[in-house]
């Protein structure tokens, strides 16, 4: 489909390769040629430790080089004219020394660096362009510290990575089956159609955040995110909001992660390899009992109750469910990786490689996970650096029967009447399915991951930075299920794509995913006096993505040996494509006062193939303020060194779906007398006029160092409004058409603050002791339809979530029975009769989170680490206890001294008041033991040992009636929230073995 | 320099930057194309097709012939006949026949674009007002009222009044294709003759008119049948039947009312299955207007590929019958199809013969969707049959919806409303 987008930009030939030919032409300079070599030593100003993986750079140059183990580094090539080395690393202060080479062209420097929690002149790469010092960026921005996250925790994949780490991103990770992906959310919900997951990059390339492209499991899905290996991520950086998403964009409303993978290092070849082991199982405790009486007709039917044989009249039956180690496991794990990095001061390189393997405790479930990296630095001169970073990754899961599936193990354990025997496919304890049958479901995903990023940076002059960034992120999977023909009947546990596969079935279905990006960022820096230095910056941003999918399916396979769809006597396919485009160009403006007050304003404009053909462009501004006012003399506030003030004002978009703009109808197939033939259908609605959506957000907040760096305080109040949200509005299907045309007219607001206290409340060679403290609020409010409309009312199992002006979004509402007067059950025919008016019981989505870390390093060889994770004020639909107390199994509803109306009422289908739960809980997420071995111990052949043990979501609390409030029974989903059959987070355990020579 | 960049930007043009494609679909301007024309009538077919299955199923569960054993709050509400607006299965049902109606409708409307004054002639044409005339009928037995292309809501008797001049019109431009047409040709428009007339036979009788009903049965041939086909290529094309009743997870079972008849034309398992709550329920097996059905011997499952008579022969005697009254005809009339459900004579007269002559035609037309039509005017004639009392396997009794509802999603939209 040709789509004309003409309007703000007219005809003619490539903008991209026009504007690129431009840049490169005002790029253009003569290269330097007397050159020199600069070495030198890094060392922590506290404890004269050196200080490994230092950036080192000659400043005015692109050369730069890391530090080595012993903190030392060396660069050649450098400049006569050179004066200043600039060293920066994550978690110090940048320092800076000059220099002047000697007659043989050399010199040596001593850098010493000191510990920074608020790190005001760190880098960022996030969503800033000039200078990009965290106290010149008058928004905030959270750095998560990877590599120390993963050698301190048994985390598994990304999203535990990131889990409790930063304020203001929200984490639900839905479910306990490995393999499976969750949600994100950055500062609460701005959307309520068009998606509220942050757009992730990876080393400045967009990245898929799609499913792997697996079959049905009635809940759960993969996620490419868990494609990238951890063990990789040098760092994580996130920025929350429009305010700071600015120049991102008509894709970057609900927030930017930024993944920094590893980078090589100047030096020898090191080697670092890492191995763990480990387990995980679901504790039997978050698991329920059923109960069942002994009744003269149980008693009297020992074939439908074998259970109640040799029992009495009134005895009691009680089964914990999923307790006969037929249907579930301690799941192992094991991890394995191994990375080289080196280098000199004209390239370096990290490569690595890893291989994970995950059980889930259902036999059926596992995921793997073998990954190759390689990142590598060219520097052909002191003005041009090239990047390139390579990453392979090949993962394999399957996933078990589940979530809302009818059939899985979950609901046919936790509904099972004990003492009762089911047909087959079901069995005693076992209402629907046995964990045989169960474990048959074979639904594997293979896919494939190829990340390619290269970039140029390019220093003609000391005031022009040019730098190039193009990627590539293709993924490539393989979804496959299948089931043998099983001539026993009947036999129930076949149950995918609603089509009848009880004579064998398989498909296999293809989904490729491709991610272009292109990006260009050119800065001048000028100092217009001796106070003032101006930046300014302008560049350009192409997005290009494509999914196409492709199934085929076959059923009635006749034979149990055959596995092939073009064997099957009845074969269907079908096909799915889509593809966004966008292109945008910013240009900022940033002036610096004497390096410590700085204004920035910028403006983004943009185009994106789906917008509607009516709208031509988008315009996002931008403008912020940062002021380190503790470096004014005047500053004395006793007990503060260090006190940023910060402000930011912006603005981003949320574009729609890549056809929701369209109106289209679509080719479908008819069942005649004749036989099959193709069919007109109408498609979608479309709407011409479609726009994204615009957020908008001021953030402000402050950054503090008291007791001279031992408390850190970072503060940050936001204030978030969406307009032009995407509505549904409802399609008359009168009209042909049905379901939704998306339409710009709500608004949504979102505010709260975000605390990070960070505190160092002893530190000596002995002992140390570091916490962290985080808290975030946040308060989300559906403002406007825009329209005079009804609440929109959701719910899979029941009306159980609504859209409705003036609360938040999907927020619980439940169904309530009606009483009498005097507070007695109102009954009609013996029957509770249900309230017409529904009942608001609160947020879905957690409205306040606290994480609490604490790091504690013994004698410079013991690391003991844990991590609490508070998250409150929601509420979730508890809907396994809801279905157990209609089965008549739970406690409540067998207990003989059970009030007869409390139970009448806990087993009345239409009532949820009982089961929607405040869903506030506290887990111990994290607690690690690590021990660094003596060198000498090694014998010298180990530059580095450390052994560890770690646990992960040890422990929970809460008031919550299920075992686990995080638990959602699609993990992926922004609001659709229900604790339904879904495994609740395992327990997991690991010893590793991290070694460097 | 950022206005330098803007400006470069402005002049070099992005279309083909932001060119993307859509392989499957089809823009509104494509539709006029004359190589389009078959591909368009099967459109309306394939619509009608899906939704009539739908309708079959749901009409079923809210008349008397079927109930659920469902976990789904909506269609246990619905299955209750105990639901609102905002019910979702109530919903799918106005959704699929909405577009039914609107595919027979444009379609129409685009042949006569392409044909241009061949339309008058057209088989085609014919075909899409048939098959329009029965979406609009099926909205008027179903629907309390129902409005027609973002209009007001309709009252039952306006729409089968519209169903009555769609198939007129079939009726006439089928009659114009024969002249000097092939063999061929003028049989098919003979078989769009009979649909019509069964279909405006029905419209008719549903509306009171009995004597225009009795006149256009008369016309329809002894041994004519309609068909809606359903196949294994893909879900929409399955019987939509089986949903309810396959052996993995059966949630539909028929009600009391048709339970233990021991008649071959309405099938019943012969034990118990438990639905989605464990409870009892007994599956309706091929009934005698469905494909593949067994006059003796074990009656066959529903399966995916069922197809449904949905217009016939029989159909139209049943209605020159009822107009003619309860008569000694009714009578054997009313034999002959005991007769076919193996059951022996009965000598009935008065009311007694018109409750027989009512049972009769439940039976035979068992799960066609022609029940809840059948239901509301006896009731409106002062007989409701109608479940009440307990709902077969909940606690709760049945409620008071009789018909389908205009969907709040319809209301929402539909500036009329």
């Amino acid at each position: 489909m040709m789509r004309d987008v003409n309007a703000w930009l007219s005809r003619g030939s490539s903008m991209v390769s026009g504007a690129l030919m431009f840049m490169f032409v005002l790029a253009a300079a003569p290269l330097s040629a007397q050159t020199g070599t600069v070495t030198g030593r890094v060392t922590d100003a506290a404890s004269g430790a050196p200080v490994r993986l230092v950036q080192v750079i000659i400043a005015g140059t692109a050369l730069g080089a890391a530090t080595d183990n012993d903190g030392r580094f060396r660069l050649t090539n450098v400049p006569a004219t050179a004066r200043e080395v600039r060293a920066k690393r994550i978690g110090y202060n940048p320092a800076v020394a000059t220099f002047s080479l000697d007659g043989g062209g050399n010199a040596t420097v001593a850098l010493s660096m000191s510990e920074s929690v608020t790190t005001l002149d760190a880098t960022v790469v996030t969503g800033a362009v000039g200078d990009t010092r965290k106290r010149a960026i008058g928004n905030s921005v959270a750095i998560v510290n990877a590599s120390e996250v993963v050698g301190r925790s048994a985390v598994a994949n990304l999203t535990e990575v990131l889990q409790a780490k930063t304020p203001g991103l929200t984490l639900m990770p839905g479910s306990g089956t490995v393999g499976t992906g969750a949600n994100y959310r950055l500062r609460g919900a701005g959307s309520l159609f068009a998606g509220n997951s942050p757009t992730i990059y990876v080393d400045g390339v967009r990245v898929s955040q799609r499913s792997q492209g697996s079959y049905d499991t009635f809940g759960q899905t993969t996620s490419s995110l868990d494609a990238i290996n951890p063990a990789d991520i040098e760092a994580i950086e996130v920025i929350k909001g429009p305010a700071a998403a600015t120049l991102y964009g008509a894709e970057a409303a609900a927030g930017v992660i930024q993944i920094i993978t590893k980078k090589g290092r100047a030096g020898a070849i090191k080697w670092e390899a890492r191995a763990e082991t480990g387990s995980s199982d679901w504790d039997k405790n978050l698991r329920p009992v059923n109960f069942a009486i002994a009744t003269a007709a149980r008693l009297a039917d020992t074939v439908t109750w074998p259970g109640f044989k040799g029992k009495s009249l009134g005895d009691t039956l009680a089964v914990r469910a999923m307790t006969d180690g037929r249907a579930l496991r301690t799941a192992g794990l094991s991890k394995f990786s191994l990375a080289a990095s080196g280098g000199n001061d004209r390239y370096n390189f990290f490569v690595s490689g890893a291989q994970d393997k995950q059980e889930g405790v259902y036999y059926n479930n596992y995921s793997n996970l073998g990954s190759l990296r390689g990142n590598f630095s060219f520097v052909p001169t002191s003005k041009l650096t090239f990047t390139t970073n390579v990453g392979l990754s090949h993962s394999s899961i399957r996933l078990p029967l589940n979530d809302n599936a009818a059939l899985g193990m979950i609901i046919s354990s936790y509904l099972a009447v004990p003492g009762r025997t089911y047909a087959f496919p079901a069995g005693q304890n076992y209402a629907t399915i046995t964990p045989e049958v169960s474990n048959i479901y074979d639904n594997q995903t293979f896919a494939d991951r190829f990340f390619f990023g290269s970039g140029a940076e390019y220093r003609p002059f000391s005031w022009f930075t040019n730098k190039w960034r193009a990627g590539l992120d293709v993924n490539v999977g393989s979804a496959q299920l299948y089931y043998a023909p099983d001539p026993r009947a009947p036999y129930a546990a076949r149950f995918s794509l609603e089509l009848d596969n009880s004579r064998g079935f398989i498909a296999e279905g293809r989904p490729i995913n491709n991610e272009l990006t292109l990006n260009y960022d050119g800065t001048l820096t000028k100092d217009m006096s001796s106070s003032l230095t101006s930046n300014t910056s302008f560049g350009m941003q192409y997005l290009a993505n494509s999914f196409k999918r492709t199934d085929a399916i076959g059923t009635d396979l006749g034979s149990v040996g055959v596995k092939s769809v073009s064997s099957a006597a009845v074969t269907t396919s079908s096909q799915s494509f889509s593809e966004q485009k966008s292109v945008g160009f910013y240009g900022q403006e940033q002036l610096a006062w004497r390096d410590r007050l700085f204004a920035t304003a910028a403006v983004r404009v943009d185009n994106n193939s789906a917008f509607g053909s009516e709208l031509n462009r988008v315009f996002y501004p931008k403008l912020s303020l940062s002021y380190v006012v503790s470096e004014e003399p005047f500053f004395t506030l006793p007990g503060v060194s260090e006190l940023r003030l910060r402000a930011a004002w912006g603005q981003a978009g949320n574009a729609p779906g890549p056809l929701d703009a369209l109106r289209s109808y679509t080719s479908s197939v008819v069942t005649t007398a004749a036989g099959t033939s193709s069919a007109l259908r109408y498609g979608a609605v479309g709407n011409p006029g479609l726009r994204p959506e615009r957020g908008s957000e001021i953030e402000m907040g402050f950054e503090a160092g008291v007791l001279n760096g031992l408390v850190n305080l970072d503060f940050t109040y936001y204030n978030k409004t969406t307009k032009d949200a995407l509505i549904p509005v409802a399609i008359s299907p009168s009209s042909g058409f049905s379901g939704n045309q998306l339409t710009n007219l709500g608004t949504i607001a979102n505010s709260g603050i975000e605390v990070l206290l960070t505190a160092t409340p002893l530190q000596r060679k002995s002992l140390t002791i570091e916490t962290t403290l985080s808290l975030a609020t946040n308060s989300n409010r559906l403002v406007s339809f825009g329209d005079d409309r009804a609440p929109i009312v959701f719910g899979s199992y029941a009306p159980s979530q609504r859209y409705q002006v003036g609360f938040p979004l999907g927020a619980m509402w439940a169904q309530q029975v009606r009483r009498n007067a005097d507070g007695t059950l109102l009954k009609v025919a013996g029957r509770p009769v249900i309230d017409t008016a529904s009942v608001y019981m609160g947020p879905s989505i957690p409205t306040r989170e606290v994480a609490f870390s604490t790091g504690v390093r013994v004698f410079e060889r013991v690391n003991i680490h844990g991590l609490l994770d508070y998250k409150a004020g929601h509420y979730q639909f508890n809907v396994k206890d809801w279905r157990r107390d209609r089965a008549g199994v739970s406690w409540d509803t067998v207990n003989p001294a059970a009030d007869p109306d409390e139970v009448l009422v806990r087993t009345f289908a239409s009532q949820t008041l009982l089961h929607i739960q405040k869903a506030d809980f506290l887990k111990l997420r994290d607690v690690s033991v690590s021990y660094d071995v003596p060198k000498a111990m090694t014998r010298g052949l180990l530059e580095r040992a450390t052994l560890s043990a770690a646990g992960h979501n040890l422990k929970i609390w809460t008031k919550y009636g299920g075992a686990d409030p995080e638990v959602n029974f699609n993990g992926v989903s922004t609001f659709n929230r229900n604790d339904s059959w879904t495994v609740p987070m395992t327990r997991r355990y690991s010893l590793s073995l991290s070694v460097a020579f | 320099m950022a206005t330098a960049v803007a400006v470069i930007a402005a002049t070099s043009g992005c279309n083909e930057l932001l060119t993307v494609s859509n392989p499957g679909a089809l823009q509104e301007e494509q539709l006029t194309n004359p190589a389009l024309e078959q591909f368009i009538v099967n459109g309306a077919i394939g619509e009608f097709q899906y939704a009539y299955g739908v309708y079959a199923l749901y009409s079923g569960i809210l008349s008397d012939e079927s109930f659920t054993d469902h976990t789904q709050v909506g269609i246990r509400e619905f299955s209750l006949h105990n639901f609102n607006d905002l019910n979702g299965t109530n919903e799918t049902v106005f959704e699929t026949l909405s577009r039914a109606r609107a595919s027979a409708d444009d379609a129409t409307s685009r042949l006569k674009v392409i044909l241009g004054a061949g339309a008058g002639t057209s088989l085609n044409v014919a075909r899409t007002l048939a098959y329009g005339g029965y979406a609009y009928t099926l909205l008027g037995e179903g629907f309390c009222e129902a409005p027609i292309n973002l209009s007001a809501g309709l009252p039952s008797a306006e729409l089968l009044k519209r169903a009555v001049q769609h198939f007129d019109s079939a009726v006439t431009v089928a009659t114009a294709s024969q002249s000097g047409a092939t063999a061929a040709n003028v049989a098919a428009a003979a078989d769009i003759i009979a649909m019509a007339r069964v279909g405006a036979a029905r419209a008719s009788l549903k509306m009171g008119d009995v004597a225009k009903a009795r006149s256009y049965a008369s016309l329809v041939p002894a041994t004519y049948e309609k068909l809606a086909y359903y196949s294994a290529n893909s879900v929409r094309e399955n019987d939509i039947m089986n949903a309810g009743i396959r052996t993995s997870g059966a949630w539909m079972s028929m009600a009391p009312a048709f339970q233990g008849l021991n008649d071959p034309r309405a099938p019943q398992s012969p034990a118990a299955r438990l639905g989605l709550n464990s409870n009892p329920i007994w599956i309706p097996l091929r009934p005698s207007q469905y494909s593949g059905w067994v006059a003796t011997g074990t009656p066959q499952t529903i399966d995916i590929t069922s197809n449904i008579r949905f217009a016939s022969a029989l159909e139209a005697r049943y209605i020159e019958t009822e107009v003619d009254g309860n008569n000694a005809a009714m009578l054997i009339f009313v034999n002959a199809r005991r007769a076919a459900g193996g059951k022996t004579p009965v000598t009935l007269a008065g009311p007694a013969l018109l409750a027989e002559f009512r049972a009769q035609r439940a039976i035979d037309f068992y799960l066609t969707g022609q029940r809840l039509g059948d239901l509301r005017r006896y009731a409106a004639a002062g007989t409701d049959l109608f479940p009440t009392g307990k709902y077969p396997v909940f606690p709760d009794p049945y409620g008071s919806n009789k018909c389908f509802l205009v969907p709040l999603s319809e209301k929402t939209g539909n500036p009329n409303y």
